[in-house]
């Protein structure tokens, strides 16, 4: 349950808690507030949860005939045209009012405001009454169902569908078949099937056979003019305003900390200095004598032939750093000594 | 010493602006380290798929995020509480029956006197953060200072109040040139007597002509709000737009000098 389904008000009424039944009234009597004179709603609307919809719980079918046991009618038996599941009741043959209706609903040919409207008949009025003709003398008598009971199961032809068998309550014998309907569903040669059906011919025709999946089944050039590729909600990627907005604003530093960055700056400053400060050179020849007797005394110590051949290929081998380290030492030679020419 | 003791701080915090979550303080305030949330520091950049990222905020954050936000005891947000929540303890009676109560941190409505910001501010005060306050040599001098601790227990009003005060600070040192309050330094040496907001109004009119279909001018100023003064300042050299009303001019720089002297 949503969060606002459970949210209630202090000073209204909650309509949650109020009985269905009781809406219907309040909602019937700010419904006939605007109706036409005559044309009031007396029947309360039963709420959808309430409606019933199947033949089984309804009990009647459209065709069916009716005896009416309340009401200035009662007596009478009339077919039924229509159940109307949201007054829980039935429209009569018989059972019309005169209503006076506007002009702007009047139907075709009609001459007068006065009509024969039909009048809704609560189920609870009436009873199914079935005909019954005697097979020798051919008289008609009719038989009322005070209570009906639905057994087993059928397929009826006619409505296409399962419906249950229809008895007289405690008369298994007495069973009331359901009626034939007015308009058969699915029936080929009736008038209305013809006009609106496609032929069976038309409905199975392929016009169109996906050949391959590798390819797209519409031109690829078609999709953009399909979707709005330039939609704000396909927007993909990140525009720079919006890069920028995401970042917090930083903290600016405070006297102490800047204080320590100028100090941390400087110092490093200073090691950059010295270091870039030291020339590149090359070594004295005291040096390179000292480091020549140092090597010369370690090669000599050493009496394996093979680690001998080892250190010579070492030495062959071109290292590409001390190459260019060689031209760097070179090149600065160089350079001090053009300004000692001039 | 107490400078020695901010630089060693400084230099144990790594100097990073959003201090790790995870870093030592005083044992009295493990709650406000513990149940903090991690803030997402993610840096975006223009191109980068939107997937993932979340919701876009329609405005940039008016203040620099803080990590030690608390989610109890909330108003503690609220004002200058020093790290100190409620607390529980008994209530005892004579017969030594012992009912559990809370101890609430006490708290003063003050009015503080804010140096950089050259106002008082209307503040609720712990009496410990009082005495701090005194001890630190003021309002600005307790927030600004830069322990772990004192970040930690700042709070996010303290944290507020500490990015207005760093700002004014920075803005008081700008000079100011007989009445003329130069806003920005630009790197070549220029001083502008002007606003952001001015110099995107002087830049709409060059972009937009330079613009094929036109530029709306309120998404223009919008989407420049978020531009730096340098960047501004750059584009506007690059149409060649003559600065001379909207920076410090030699004669206006003398004329100062020779007032201060006199």
């Amino acid at each position: 349950m949503s969060v606002w389904g459970a949210y209630t008000k202090r000073f209204q009424r909650n309509m949650d808690k109020v009985v269905p039944r009781a809406i219907g009234k309040a909602r019937l009597k700010d419904q006939n507030m605007y109706a036409l004179p005559t044309l009031e709603q007396t029947h309360p609307t039963v709420p959808k949860s309430e409606q019933k919809t199947k033949p089984e719980q309804i009990g009647i079918l459209a065709g069916d005939l009716a005896y009416i046991s309340e009401g200035p009618q009662k007596g009478t038996i009339s077919r039924i045209l229509r159940y109307m599941p949201e007054y829980d009741g039935v429209l009569l043959m018989d059972v019309t009012s005169k209503k006076l209706l506007p002009k702007y609903s009047w139907m075709e040919n009609q001459t007068t405001h006065v009509f024969d409207y039909p009048e809704i008949t609560p189920l609870s009025q009436i009873k199914l009454a079935a005909k019954e003709k005697h097979e020798e003398t051919g008289e008609i008598t009719y038989v009322v169902a005070d209570e009906l009971e639905m057994k087993g199961r059928y397929f009826d032809a006619r409505h296409k569908k399962w419906l249950p068998r229809r008895f007289v309550k405690n008369h298994d014998r007495v069973e009331i078949p359901w009626p034939a309907p007015e308009d058969p569903v699915g029936d080929a040669d009736s008038e209305q099937t013809k006009l609106i059906a496609t032929d069976s011919e038309t409905a199975l025709e392929t016009t169109y056979e996906l050949q391959t999946l590798a390819k797209p089944s519409i031109p690829v050039d078609v999709v953009n003019e399909l979707r709005n590729p330039h939609s704000k909600y396909k927007k993909r990627y990140l525009s720079e305003y919006q890069a920028r907005v995401m970042k917090a604003p930083d903290m600016p530093l405070s006297n102490a900390q800047k204080a320590y960055l100028a100090k941390k700056a400087e110092q490093e400053a200073k090691q950059q200095a010295l270091h870039r400060g030291r020339p590149i050179t090359n070594l004295s020849e005291e040096i390179q004598s000292f480091i020549g007797e140092k090597m010369a005394s370690h090669i000599n110590k050493i009496d394996n032939p093979h680690l001998l051949e080892h250190l010579e290929g070492l030495s062959a081998i071109e290292i590409p750093d001390f190459a260019a380290t060689q031209q760097k030492i070179r090149d600065a030679e160089s350079a001090e000594q053009k300004p000692e020419q001039k | 010493m107490s400078f020695l003791k901010s630089i060693w701080s400084i230099q144990t915090r790594s100097f990073s602006q959003t201090p790790s979550v995870s870093h030592k303080t005083s044992k009295s305030f493990h709650r406000l380290s513990k149940y903090v949330r991690k803030v997402n520091d993610t840096q975006h950049h223009a191109g980068e798929e939107i997937k993932g990222i979340g919701k876009i905020p329609s405005q940039q954050a008016e203040l620099p995020v803080y990590q030690y936000e608390a989610r109890f005891f909330k108003r503690q947000n609220r004002g200058l509480y020093g790290g100190l929540q409620r607390r529980s303890g008994h209530t005892c009676s004579e017969a030594e029956n012992k009912n559990k109560r809370t101890y609430l941190p006490n708290i003063v409505n003050k009015r503080l006197w804010s140096e950089a910001l050259n106002t008082a501010i209307k503040l609720r005060v712990s009496t410990k953060v009082l005495k701090t306050i005194t001890k630190d040599g003021g309002l600005d001098e307790y927030l600004t200072k830069d322990t772990s601790t004192r970040i930690k227990t700042l709070g996010l009003k303290g944290w507020e109040l500490k990015y207005k005060v760093l700002k004014a600070r920075e803005f008081a040192q700008l000079p100011n040139y007989n009445g003329l309050k130069v806003y920005y330094i630009h790197p070549d040496g220029k001083e502008f007597i002007v606003e952001k907001e001015e110099l995107v109004e002087a830049l709409y009119p060059f972009v937009h002509r330079d613009s094929f279909e036109g530029v709306n001018k309120d998404k223009f100023v919008k989407e420049s709000s978020v531009l730096t003064f340098e960047e501004l300042v750059n584009q506007l050299e690059a149409y060649n737009f003559d600065f001379t009303n909207v920076t410090v001019q030699e004669h206006q720089r003398v004329a100062s000098e020779r007032e201060e002297v006199a």
